[in-house]
């Protein structure tokens, strides 16, 4: 008897209008078809079911049916109400996400499209550095940081991941937590301590071997032996607000471990972190949940103890701001909704005369965005009082007390348009994303390509970025990536061709 | 003496203490079932808080014989942690006491060898049935605690693989969320009984044998499908015309259904498992919420002609002697869906409750006199005698943890209440173990009613290892400690524990200390040396 909440929540606001169960409402239809979206064939025997957001407790109707051999399901009397559509089939994923589906009285919905992937799946076995079967191992199969996967290995060392689309992925085992400094011993043996390590046996990322897997690829006998690393320390004293149950935080930065320890007297110690570069971060919260930090410490990890680290913990701040513009800025009406972001976690609306402020920040480098603007704006520069900030981040090493950030923006954004191809026609309905040509950056603008392929991208800084493509179907590398440079204001063409 | 022959002399003394005084531990690790020494265990020796990271560790690798051994180590209290592959570490205690000066040679550590069952789950035509959550239940020995599953839920081919403790085992199995297609093509939900293997109910099951460093595998277990179920009735009592809302909660639940009576005040829902519900309606009439007394009731089979009678609110005029500054508390409802109603006591013992719903309350006071407890309640005039379970922990040891109960099902208009607040006993002590006081997280105090199970506290010792019980109503009770670890044990065991603990009779306004040493459990697991 659980409910599952949906997550087709905007059309909640729809339903009062409806009136759910109602018998004298005339009821709508359904239909579609259930396509492998790889061959673009029917699936058969698949099981589509359209699901109630469950906003209020009243019994609602929902539906099911199994798709005929031509792959069609249909429902011919749907009471009116906001419905999420999904499809299920063993050894398949639905590649498409959920799709909302809104039935008015009378009306008829058809010419549905879901589509279904093979899933890959992999497995294999975690060993120690002596080859014995490590139990409890996590294991991760990694794509661009989206869509993770994971499993634990079992008694055997053996694990298995399921429900893959098809991609390259890097495999990642994080071995069974050892918590507490390193043991004393005085029979002459020596404590062994592995790394996070990546297929097939790399402490660091940058020589993890992917993985390809295609769709519906079963790969088995993938073997991770686990790297040995020698035990080291790194301890020192955070100063400042320490709010009960801080903690200090060690991140990995190429996400492959994160680390924590408590703070007792202000001192913190942590142990086995494996060879590598790290963030070190004091983080917590008051009792009134204002969020307390340290500025990110760099540290590099080799086989040496890192002691005498000070940390300063700072609770959080208000940063006070005004945007300037280059230029002519646009009409008041298209930003009078206008939002300054930072870090994706920190906002403040910004007011007629250009001011903002954002109650709640904290120290570190943070990323500032804009929502609300015409989509030609960007960010042409940022100023903390007088100090100019590089590559559009914020860097806030203390609480700025007043002193004010400076946001220049220009109307005249960079664009970037084109039409994406599949084979002879149009690809319809894929992201193409534009992430500045620099290590880890992420992708910052995005268009959805149109049912002629087309799409746009506005309001890019000038610089070279690299275009790529997400096309929804689990292959996020399996697609070519332009480089493209645009100069302020430039609009230019590219098109893009993927593979089918 | 000369200054520097002073020196060497203090420094000669401080050596030889140190060597007088260091400790150290030796032993073996050997198998439960065999006997036989194993190799390559390695074993931590934890020092720090329960449920912390450790501040130091020891370790050590046992040899081809077994033996290990970690001299010197400052003397002081351990966690004992041993790792091998392929066994479990079940003791009687975990911990393990080195005084100054002791050379622990002979510490036996057993490891019991685990035993891996594994198999699918199905449904009723035979499906694999995926996510389902699988759980054995050891026979006899209270062995639970050291399960562990490599999955909690069935894969998609509705397999499962669990390590166990050798021993005979009933396997459980519950599915949740399983819907399926009607032939008008809406979906229904489908229940499923919780299941033991092959395909029975508990009193049925076949015992699993789990063989040590053996995997039984092929356990299939068949869910039993359960017939879903309708309830219907009537609800009387509100006023014509106004709109009336029927809610059934699960017990086990915080959402509720909730559905309109008709005109007529008739109601009727379908699609229910079979299970505990609570049942009321409740409608606006006016200014005033009229509600009708929750029913709990367990729903096996279609049911029809429940009936909710709606009833005007009532108010509730009481006398607290006592207490002058206490604040009286109402509650009713189930878990999940209580309602909770507060009045403070006046300068002159009155307290006043308005717009109270007909229903059952539990009675309780804060903020009453230090060690206050209830003596008498009467309801307009008649005595209630039962006290209601309430569980106590350190934090609110001085809130007077006993509820009252207060029938007010058929109240209406107004009712009276009489209450005596009197000076309730304390009991405080510590708590030793073996290896000295036990403290925070490592041991629980339990005090129970002679006579009437229902009086039931438990707290946990400080850092210090000292106890306190507040505010307890005079009477025999029983009290002991136990090892925390224990405690989540077998049922039998707790009633055994409790049938030979130490008997005490508490008056009001008692200052009883009792220090307490943990009663070792009646497990099968050896004990150590």
């Amino acid at each position: 008897m659980r409910r599952n909440s949906r997550s087709a929540a905007f059309l909640l606001a729809l339903l009062p209008a409806l009136a759910p169960g109602q018998d004298a409402v005339k009821p709508g239809s359904v239909e579609g078809v259930v396509v492998n979206g790889i061959t673009g064939e029917p699936i058969a025997h698949a099981r589509v079911t359209l699901n109630v957001y469950r906003g209020s407790s009243a019994p609602v109707k929902e539906y099911g049916a199994i798709t005929g051999e031509d792959g069609k399901f249909s429902w011919s009397t749907v009471a009116p109400n906001g419905y999420s559509l999904s499809v299920e089939m063993r050894g398949f994923i639905q590649s498409d996400g959920r799709h909302g589906v809104l039935v008015m009285p009378g009306s008829a919905t058809h010419e549905l499209k879901l589509q279904l992937v093979p899933e890959a799946i992999l497995s294999g076995r975690v060993l120690d550095s002596h080859g014995a079967p490590l139990e409890g191992a996590a294991v991760l199969a990694l794509y661009g940081g989206i869509g993770d996967h994971r499993a634990t290995t079992d008694d055997r060392g053996e694990f298995r991941l399921t429900g893959l689309p098809a991609g390259k992925y890097l495999v990642l085992t994080r071995p069974p937590e050892v918590r507490g400094p390193a043991e004393i011993r005085t029979d002459g043996t020596k404590e062994e301590c592995h790394a996070p390590t990546w297929y097939p046996n790399a402490s660091v990322k940058s020589e993890a071997a992917p993985v390809e897997v295609t769709a519906g690829a079963q790969i088995g006998g993938i073997e991770i032996r686990l790297v040995r690393i020698p035990i080291v320390r790194v301890s020192g004293t955070v100063t400042g607000v320490i709010p009960r149950g801080m903690a200090v935080m060690a991140s990995a930065e190429d996400g492959s471990s994160s680390t924590a320890s408590e703070i007792r007297g202000g001192k913190f110690e942590i142990w086995r972190l494996a060879p590598g570069k790290y963030g070190l971060t004091a983080q917590g919260r008051t009792a009134d949940s204002a969020e307390v930090r340290s500025y990110p410490m760099p540290l590099e990890i080799a086989d040496a103890n890192n002691d005498g680290l000070a940390l300063e913990a700072i609770p959080e701040f208000e940063v006070a701001g005004q945007v300037e513009w280059d230029g002519t800025p646009p009409p008041a009406d298209q930003r009078n909704e206008a939002w300054v972001h930072l870090g994706f976690q920190y906002h403040g609306k910004i007011e007629a005369d250009g001011s903002f402020r954002t109650p709640h920040a904290v120290v570190g480098k943070q990323r500032v965005d804009l929502t609300g603007m015409p989509k030609t704006v960007y960010i042409k520069s940022i100023r903390l009082g007088q100090d100019q900030m590089p590559d559009g981040d914020l860097d806030l090493r203390n609480d700025p007390k007043g002193t004010p950030v400076t946001l220049l923006l220009s109307t005249a954004g960079a664009e970037i348009s084109g039409v994406v191809k599949r084979g002879d026609g149009p690809a319809a309905n894929v992201l193409v994303c534009a992430a500045p040509d620099r290590e880890n950056a992420r992708c910052e603008h995005g268009s959805q390509s149109g049912a002629d392929g087309t799409f746009t991208v506005r309001g890019l800084a000038p610089g070279r970025y690299r275009l790529s493509v997400n096309m929804g179907d689990g292959q996020p590398n399996a697609y070519p990536v332009e480089v493209v440079e645009v100069q302020e204001g430039e609009k230019t063409t590219r098109d893009l061709t993927v593979a089918r | 003496m000369s200054w520097k022959l002073g020196a060497l002399t203090a420094l000669l003394l401080l050596t030889w203490a140190n060597a007088q005084e260091q400790s150290s531990i030796a032993g073996r690790v050997v198998d439960t079932i065999t006997g036989q020494p194993l190799k390559r265990a390695h074993i931590r020796l934890l020092v720090g808080e329960f449920h912390q990271t450790p501040t130091a560790v020891y370790g050590a690798m046992s040899d081809s014989d077994g033996r290990f051994s970690i001299s010197p180590i400052p003397a002081g209290s351990y966690l004992v942690q041993p790792e091998l592959s392929g066994y479990f570490y079940l003791p009687k205690s975990f911990t393990v006491a080195i005084k100054a000066g002791e050379r622990l040679d002979d510490y036996r550590i057993e490891l019991t060898p685990r035993a891996i069952l594994s198999g699918r789950v199905l449904d009723e035509h035979g499906e694999p049935v995926k996510d389902a959550n699988i759980w054995p239940e050891a026979q006899g020995a209270a062995l639970n605690l050291a399960m562990r599953r490599f999955d909690y839920r069935t894969s998609e081919l509705g397999e499962f693989r669990l390590a166990v403790p050798p021993g005979k085992y009933r396997l459980r199995a519950q599915v949740f969320d399983r819907q399926e297609i009607r032939s008008d093509g809406t979906l229904a939900p489908a229940y499923y009984a919780t299941t033991y293997y092959p395909n029975s109910s508990p009193a049925n099951a076949e015992l699993v044998d789990a063989r040590p460093g053996k995997e039984t595998s092929g356990l299939e277990i068949r869910l039993i499908r359960l017939r879903s179920l309708s309830i219907s009735g009537t609800v009387t009592g509100a006023t014509p015309g106004t709109p009336v809302a029927v809610h059934i909660r699960p017990e086990m639940e915080f959402d509720s259904l909730t559905i309109p009576a008709g005109k007529d005040g008739s109601f009727a829902a379908g699609d229910l498992a079979p299970g505990a519900y609570y049942i009321y309606a409740e409608s606006g009439e006016g200014g005033e919420k009229w509600r009708s007394a929750e029913l709990d009731f367990y729903l096996d089979n279609d049911t029809s002609n429940v009936s909710l009678s709606m009833a005007r609110p009532f108010s509730l005029t009481g006398k607290l002697t006592g207490g002058p500054h206490a604040i009286v508390h109402l509650e009713a409802g189930g878990w999940g869906n209580s309602r909770k109603f507060s009045a403070p006591v006046a300068p002159d013992g009155t307290f006043h409750f308005d717009q109270l719903q007909p229903d059952r309350y539990t009675l309780t006071l804060s903020a009453a006199p230090e060690d206050g407890y209830i003596r008498l309640v009467e309801l307009d005039g008649a005595a209630i005698e039962a006290r209601e379970a309430e569980h106590s922990n350190r934090d609110e040891a001085t809130t007077p943890a006993f509820g009252i109960p207060l029938d007010f099902i058929k109240a209406s208009g107004s009712a009276s209440l009489k209450v005596v607040v009197a000076p309730g006993a304390r009991i405080s002590g510590t708590v030793q173990g073996k290896s000295g006081v036990l403290a925070d997280g490592l041991a629980t105090v339990e005090l129970l009613a002679e006579g009437q199970r229902s009086v039931w506290l438990i707290t946990q010792p400080g850092k210090d290892g000292a106890y306190v019980f507040h505010a307890i109503p005079p009477g025999k009770y029983r009290i002991f400690a136990e090892h925390r670890m224990e405690s989540e044990g077998a049922d039998t065991d707790f009633r055994k524990l409790a049938d030979s603990a130490e008997e005490i009779e508490l008056h009001e306004g008692d200052r009883m200390t009792k220090d307490l040493t943990v009663i070792e459990g009646t497990g099968d697991a050896k004990k150590q040396p």
